[in-house]
């Protein structure tokens, strides 16, 4: 687990956000109500830049024309496609069990704690010295399952070049050799298999 | 024989046959006489009407009438006899459920189209259904007034005969408005099931894009009908606000279905906004709400093409045998299709998915 400081909590007001490069990820860092929530920039769709998506109030009908609307500014829209993510969460709208962004944990930290703390914090984008005031915001990120990546510092995921991942990908629509972590997306579209006729797993 | 890849299908199981799309045409208007009140009667007699066109096909098109139904003193699927000796007995049928396309749809005079399709109801009732037990029927309906449709719907509704509220495919207004809430809040009060079959007479062009010039055109193309209705009856609310609407299409073959599934949910994940009360991938509901029959075949070029399309259905459950008698799609209805299938599917074609739709008793 690395942390890395990536603002101080003063650079984003309650319903701004920063997209910030660390640890060769780009990553979307949102005040909801003075809440921090980090995502990945990188839609589980097709790999557009989600954090760069507009925001909107959570849209709920139980029948037509009786329309809620709630939590504003705390839904994300992919700019590609406009699927929604809970920021509070990463999941899904449209597959909430199945389809998730990575999110990461933030914390918001007094400078003078970080800088000497054991575990001191990579300085991420923020450089010291660090002082009491502002807070500053602090996110971990894990290693990512089959990959030294976190190591690597290397960027993608990020901007049109990263397109045409996961389902499309996996089904040969791009040369490019597979990612180690395939998308969730479609793993359990209901089946070709002729011999199975059963009802949409 | 379980199982097997060839002839397995057509009479595959111990389940009875069940044929979910069988015309029953009224003969001339003269037949509806004992059904109409007086004045239309008088009215009829007075004057050059003669009631609502009674069939979407040109008479002689080989596809209208098969050889042998037309009974000398009518049109083709006037006749009761017929049907017993044509379909009912030579393929052991245990259910038939009739599709009278009477076009109520075409007439403009609301009282009217009301009082006609009252007397085609009460038709049905004393000359089809009281007369043959193997027979249900579909309720016709003034569809262009939906609150008349519904008072139509409560009037006859109750019959054990009639299981099934006739839509024409072609509308005024697409299903899903609001102003058909009326009528499919009658469909589920009565616990019957939307029967959307192919044709309709409202009076606009049967393609978005203007009227065609042969009928050719609009055989071929009524699928982009169905799949608006599909549209808006998912996209408005229908099936939020009577979640237990079922719906049979007729006669607008399924191949159609799982590329409109794809894109319709392809879309409501972009756009779901939009329309709030949706809350499930559209696809989720039309396999829950939503049957086809299967005749007339799309005729994909393979038996594989045609496996494979019926697996990106998705569910076993979806289709629905039917002869569309008199209409003539097939020599033998039973073997255009189903022994192409694995025998459990086939079953499920041939009654089972039939009888879930439409409540029917398991045979004795």
């Amino acid at each position: 687990m690395a942390r890395y400081i990536v603002a101080t909590a003063d650079e984003i007001p309650p319903g701004g956000r920063k997209i910030v490069e660390v640890a060769g990820r780009s990553i979307g860092v949102f005040n909801l109500g003075g809440e921090f929530f980090a995502l990945r920039n990188r839609c589980p769709h097709q790999g557009g830049p989600l954090c760069e998506g507009k925001t909107f109030g959570l849209l709920q009908a139980r029948v037509p024309g009786a329309i809620e609307y709630s939590r504003p500014g705390e839904i994300l829209t992919c700019a590609w496609h406009g699927w929604e993510f809970d920021i509070r969460t990463g999941r899904s709208w449209c597959a909430p069990e199945r389809l998730r962004v990575r999110r990461y944990e933030v914390s918001v930290e007094p400078g003078d704690a970080l800088a000497a703390a054991a575990d001191a914090p990579a300085p991420g984008l923020v450089r010291g010295p660090y002082q009491a005031e502002p807070r500053y915001l602090v996110v971990e990120i894990a290693p990512e399952r089959g990959s030294n990546r976190a190591a690597s510092g290397a960027t993608s995921g990020h901007g049109r070049g990263g397109g045409r991942r996961g389902a499309f990908r996996r089904r040969g629509w791009s040369a490019a050799p597979t990612r180690p972590r395939p998308t969730r997306w479609r793993r359990r579209a209901y089946s070709s298999s002729r011999s199975s006729y059963g009802p949409p797993r | 024989m379980q199982g097997s890849p060839g002839g397995s299908g057509a009479d595959a199981g111990a389940g009875g046959l069940i044929d979910c799309d069988v015309h029953n045409t009224v003969p001339r208007v003269e037949a509806l006489f004992p059904y109409l009140p007086p004045h239309w009667v008088e009215h009829v007699r007075q004057s050059v009407f003669k009631g609502a066109g009674a069939s979407y096909y040109p008479k002689n098109a080989p596809v209208a009438a098969r050889p042998g139904s037309v009974p000398p003193d009518g049109p083709a699927g006037s006749s009761l006899a017929l049907l017993r000796e044509q379909v009912l007995d030579p393929l052991g049928v245990e259910v038939a459920i009739l599709t009278c396309l009477y076009a109520i749809d075409s007439l403009h005079n609301p009282e009217a189209a009301a009082a006609f399709a009252s007397a085609v109801n009460d038709w049905q009732i004393a000359e089809w259904l009281d007369r043959e037990p193997r027979l249900r029927a579909s309720i016709v309906v003034p569809v262009q007034l939906p609150e008349l449709a519904a008072r139509e719907i409560d009037r006859v509704g109750d019959h054990p005969g009639f299981v099934q509220v006739l839509l024409p495919a072609r509308s005024e207004h697409p299903y899903g408005s609001r102003l058909f809430h009326p009528l499919w809040a009658a469909i589920a009060r009565r616990g019957l099931v939307a029967g959307i079959h192919f044709g309709g007479a409202p009076g606009n062009p049967p393609f978005p894009s203007g009227w065609p010039s042969y009928f050719f055109e609009e055989y071929a193309g009524m699928a982009q009908v169905f799949q608006s209705q599909l549209a808006s009856i998912v996209s408005e609310g229908v099936l939020d606000l009577f979640p237990t609407t079922r719906i049979a299409l007729i006669e607008g073959g399924f191949t159609w279905l799982p590329a409109f599934m794809w894109r319709f949910d392809k879309e409501w994940r972009n756009l779901r906004q939009l329309v709030p009360w949706v809350k499930r991938a559209p696809s989720a509901y039309l396999r829950e709400h939503v049957r086809l029959t299967v005749q007339p075949l799309d005729a994909p070029p393979t038996t594989e093409d045609l496996l494979d399309t019926i697996a990106q259905l998705g569910s076993d459950e979806l289709l629905l045998f039917a002869t569309d008698y008199p209409h003539r799609h097939a020599a033998d209805p039973l073997q255009a299709f189903l022994p192409h299938l694995p025998a459990a599917l086939a079953r499920k074609i041939r009654g089972e998915n039939a009888r879930a739709l439409y409540g029917l008793p398991r045979p004795a």
